[in-house]
Order: structure tokens, then C-alpha cells, then sequence
């Protein structure tokens, strides 16, 4: 059991004019080694899930537990949970800030305990994983580099610490195509390796390829948990909820309104491919 | 005369005694009322490129006149800044104000016009993006959609001829994403605004009138979509992936089906693909 949530509700500035719930009764079980996409519209609570998760807001109700720990209980160590769970923000290299590469990746590293060898190593580890030079890139200045290498450089400080929970809010934004694949085949690269991902993105493409459940939030209630196989079938629910479907989804849903018969669960290109291909030839009802 | 017209623009940036070359050579003129749609990897160039045209960038090298404005003229910046407004990727960084009227009264006030006309040109920007009756709501209550949409009003407001979008709707859900690009269309369609949009994403470049390809600084590509975006080898080459109706296009192709034309869009496509049986 890697990440468990009760019932857990918040409410932003209750008592106030402002009042706004953001979460309502929410239950989840996420098990280790997951990958897990949250989508849902702007607004429905996805970013308030995480910083609860995260433990950077205590819920209105409920509980958190991790690894069967409250997080929020009297005599929890937080960096414990710091220890656990690596989270990037939107936009994470707006925070990169050191005078190089290497000091700027290596700075959470600072209190973590490890000797000064084994951070080395894990700032080499981290800088390589994300697909950058490490000799090239260490002594330069992060603000030098182009808008997807400084990404790249921020989540290299989050994987320094090798976090067993990773929790990624919208990372793919204003990435270029191969930029998004190679972040996304890094995403699961780490998944192979045990690490568990919980990914926030309106990218339906993308959630279709790596994510194995797919959960959906509408107005800080969840609306649907399932394998993502199943988790877009539905286009008219979907649509109310304000999420998008993968293209070849959409390739699919148009077929089968020009009479063809297509399967629901087909997310990918690689399943879409040869139902196009025997439909063009014609031997397909 | 091209409403921009870009000679052998280049620029570089100074970064520890290095200087890197972010741009080399771009000569580009675009037309009045025409839609272009600029592509490229991260770093190739497009938002140097485009702060140009709103003189955010002085011009270090080569020849650009925006507007009938000679963009190398400091005098001329403000004049320039009037004619090309420009909207960015977060809409949370691009309000001033948190009421909506005093957001878009903002540039307004800067450029002089009388307090007696503002409250006119900030109802017709209003109506321009669809939002009307939005004056005194407050910008934190708004959707991302909403956001970006009060963005673009605040550049209405001044009345530019010139539109730049810069990934504008890489932040946004489908709805919000989808609400953008349809006041981006009537902007061009009923206002006849001059439309440059920097996108990553393919499906939105095929609105566009024109598509243009950056690649390391330079300008490798440009024409209509339906040439640009269905070269496989040159979009590969620039380190961008066509549409997935081009790629199911040639995947049946090698497969011995052809289609009559290249979909660029999966509407496009299953049309195609009904017709042949």
C-alpha cells in the first residue's frame, strides 16, 4: 500500500465569503509501482489532491496515510514523507536559482544524510537520467540553457533524492513534441525501476500511453477511477467532465459514426493501425 | 506591402562572455490579415523571433518594419507596441489588476486615451473574446480559458492590427484550449487581425494560413499546411511529428491503400477512408 486517502475533503477560507470546497469525500488507494493519471477540468481539484498527497496542506476532513503512516498524525516525521515523494510543480524551472548545474540540482541533497560521495553520485545519476551531458552541462549557469534543458535540470534536483513516489503536475506543458516523448519515456523508464507515478495532465495522448489508471475529478468529487483501457469509452460523460480524449480515440468514435464497428478501448495508434488499415481495404463491417 | 516584413533579422544573447546565436538570418514578410503558425523544438528561436515584432527585443542586426514602422528606430517602440499586442502562455502572470476593468483600462491609461472613452473600448473588447458583462467580476474567479481570453481582451483594448500568441493555450484544458482557438478564429475571420501563433501543437497549426518552421535559430520551412504539415521528413528533421492523420496517411500507404489527398486532420482522415468503400 503506497498511498491511501479517506475521505478527505478541503475547503479553502471556510467561514468566509470566499468559501470554496475544493474536495468532497474523496476515497483512493494508490499502490505501489503505479501509473497514475489525474485529469479533470481547471478548477475540479487536482492541484489541491496533490498538495494534500504532498502533505503541504493539512485536509478539511479525512486522512492521508502513506506506506499505512497518517501524515498528518501528531507524532509523524514529515521528512519522512520527504523523503518518499518527489513533487514537480507546473513550470518547475521557474525555481532553479543556484549559480550552475550541478549546485543547483544537488541542493536538496543538502540535509538528506548522505555522504558527500553518494550525493555526488546521485547528482551524476539524475542529471544523465533526464538526458543531458553531464560533464558538459555541471559548471554551466541553469539560467544559460533553453526552456526545456532548465525543466529538464529542475526535475533532475527532484530525482536526486530518488524519490519512490513521484508526483508530476502538468510537466509536459510548453514541451516540444521530442521533448514530451523523452520526458514521458523518462516517466516510464522510472516506472519500470518501481518508482510509482502520479501524473496531473490534460494531455489525453499522452495519459493514453503511459498511464495504466486513469482517474477524473469534477468539481472535487471523483468522477471516475479505471484501467485506462476502459476510462475513455464514454465520449458524452467525458465530454461533461471536461476532458479530452486521445486522438486515436477520436479516429475510432468517428469511424463507428460512419457505421463502422470499432471496439471502445482503443487509446493508441498502435491498436487504431490495423483496424484502419483492414477498414480502407474493405473487409471490415 | 507586407503588414511585417522580417530582412535577415538575427540576435544573439550574451551569457557568460559567450554569445549565442539565437536567431540567424530570418527573412520573413507576412501580410495583412494573415494567419501564420510558427513551429520549432524548444530553443529554435520562435519567441526571440516574435519579441521582435512587438519590440520587446531591439533589433541587433537586420531590417524589420512592423506596421509601416521601422522596428530598428527606438523611436518607434511604442507606436509598434500599439499595432502588435502579444499574449503569453500563463494566464495567471498576465493580469495587473484582480477587477477585470481596471485590468483592461491598464494599457489604455498608459497610452493616454481619455478616462470618458475607456469604459467603451473595454465593453467592445469584452464582446470581441465573448465575454461580455465581465467588468467587475474579479480575475482569480475566472477558468484558464476565461484567463487567457481577458488576456487577449487587454491587448483588444488598444486595438492592434497585430496578434502574437505565444503557446497561449499550452496551459489550458480541451475547453479552455477549444475557447481560445475559436476567438483566435473569429479575430482573424471577423476582425481581420494579423494572427503569428507559436504552438507545439500540429492540430492547431492546420487553422493557420501558413506554417513556419524554425529550426536552431533559422528559418527552415514555410507554406501552407497542408504542404508543411504533411512532411514527414521535414518535420521529423525539425524535430517535431506530424498529425496522426498524416502518419496513419503513410502507414497505408505502405500498406497499399492509398487515399486520394493527405488528411491533416482524424476528420479529414475517416472521410477518406469512408470514401473508399
Amino acid at each position: 500500500m503506497s498511498i491511501e486517502l479517506s475521505r478527505v475533503s478541503y475547503t479553502y477560507s471556510p467561514g468566509t465569503v470566499f468559501e470554496t470546497v475544493a474536495l468532497q469525500e474523496i476515497n483512493l488507494t494508490i499502490e505501489d509501482g503505479e501509473y497514475l493519471g489525474l485529469m479533470g477540468k481547471t478548477g475540479c481539484g487536482k492541484s489541491t489532491l496533490l498538495q494534500l498527497m504532498v502533505g503541504l496542506m493539512q485536509p478539511s476532513r479525512g486522512q492521508i496515510f502513506v506506506d499505512g503512516k497518517d501524515i498528518n498524525g501528531r507524532d509523524y516525521v514529515r521528512a519522512e514523507l520527504r523523503r518518499k515523494i518527489g513533487m514537480v510543480f507546473q513550470y518547475p524551472e521557474i525555481q532553479l536559482f543556484e549559480t550552475s548545474v550541478e549546485k543547483d540540482v544537488a541542493f536538496g541533497l543538502k540535509h538528506s544524510g548522505l555522504s558527500k560521495a553518494e550525493a555526488a553520485d546521485n547528482v551524476r545519476w539524475a542529471i544523465e537520467i533526464v538526458g543531458l551531458d553531464y560533464d558538459k552541462i555541471r559548471s554551466v549557469s541553469p539560467f544559460s540553457l533553453s526552456g526545456g534543458e532548465k525543466r529538464r535540470v529542475a526535475i533532475a534536483g527532484i530525482l536526486a533524492a530518488k524519490p519512490k513516489i513521484l508526483i508530476l503536475d502538468e510537466p509536459i506543458a510548453g514541451l516540444d513534441p521530442k521533448g514530451r516523448d523523452a520526458f514521458l519515456d523518462l516517466t516510464q523508464k522510472l516506472n519500470a525501476d518501481g518508482v510509482t507515478i502520479i501524473m496531473v495532465s490534460h494531455n489525453a495522448d499522452a495519459l493514453s500511453k503511459y498511464a495504466s489508471r486513469i482517474i477524473i475529478l469534477d468539481s472535487g468529487r471523483l468522477a471516475l477511477d479505471s484501467p485506462s483501457k476502459d476510462a475513455f469509452k464514454d465520449l458524452a460523460r467525458l465530454e461533461t467532465l471536461g476532458v479530452g480524449v486521445s486522438q486515436a480515440r477520436e479516429v475510432a468514435h468517428l469511424l463507428s459514426q460512419c457505421g463502422f464497428q470499432t471496439p471502445a478501448d482503443i487509446i493508441r495508434y498502435e491498436e487504431l493501425q490495423p483496424l484502419l488499415l483492414s477498414i480502407a481495404r474493405g473487409g471490415h463491417l | 506591402m507586407p503588414i511585417i516584413q522580417a530582412k535577415n533579422l538575427s540576435h544573439s544573447y550574451g551569457f557568460e562572455g559567450k554569445h549565442n546565436r539565437s536567431i540567424e538570418d530570418i527573412t520573413l514578410g507576412v501580410k495583412k490579415g494573415e494567419w501564420i503558425a510558427i513551429l520549432g523544438q524548444n530553443g529554435s528561436g520562435k519567441t526571440t523571433f516574435v519579441k521582435h515584432i512587438n519590440a520587446l527585443l531591439p533589433v541587433q542586426q537586420g531590417e524589420l518594419t512592423v506596421a509601416g514602422y521601422d522596428a530598428t528606430n527606438p523611436a518607434n517602440i511604442w507606436a509598434i507596441r500599439q499595432k502588435c499586442g502579444m499574449v503569453f502562455q500563463d494566464p495567471n502572470n498576465q493580469f495587473v489588476s484582480s477587477v477585470i476593468e481596471e485590468d483592461l483600462s491598464f494599457g489604455l491609461e498608459n497610452y493616454g486615451v481619455p478616462q470618458s472613452e475607456i469604459p467603451g473600448h473595454v465593453k467592445r473588447a469584452l464582446e470581441i473574446v465573448g465575454m461580455p458583462g465581465f467588468e467587475m467580476k474579479s480575475t482569480h474567479m475566472l477558468s484558464g480559458g476565461q484567463k487567457q481570453r481577458i488576456a487577449i481582451a487587454g491587448v483588444l483594448a488598444i486595438n492592434p492590427d497585430i496578434i502574437v500568441f505565444d503557446e497561449a493555450t499550452a496551459m489550458l484544458d480541451p475547453e479552455g484550449r477549444q475557447e481560445v482557438i475559436g476567438t483566435i478564429q473569429r479575430l482573424h475571420a471577423e476582425e481581420g487581425k494579423t494572427i503569428i501563433m507559436i504552438s507545439h501543437l500540429v492540430e492547431e497549426a492546420v487553422y493557420a494560413d501558413r506554417v513556419v518552421i524554425f529550426q536552431q535559430g533559422r528559418l527552415v520551412a514555410e507554406g501552407t499546411p497542408e504542404v508543411v504539415l504533411s512532411d514527414v521528413a521535414l518535420l521529423s528533421c525539425a524535430g517535431l511529428k506530424p498529425p496522426m492523420a498524416v502518419r496513419a496517411y503513410h502507414d497505408l500507404q505502405s500498406a497499399g491503400v492509398h487515399l486520394p489527398t493527405i488528411p491533416l486532420t482524424n476528420k479529414a482522415l475517416v472521410e477518406a477512408i469512408c470514401q473508399l468503400n
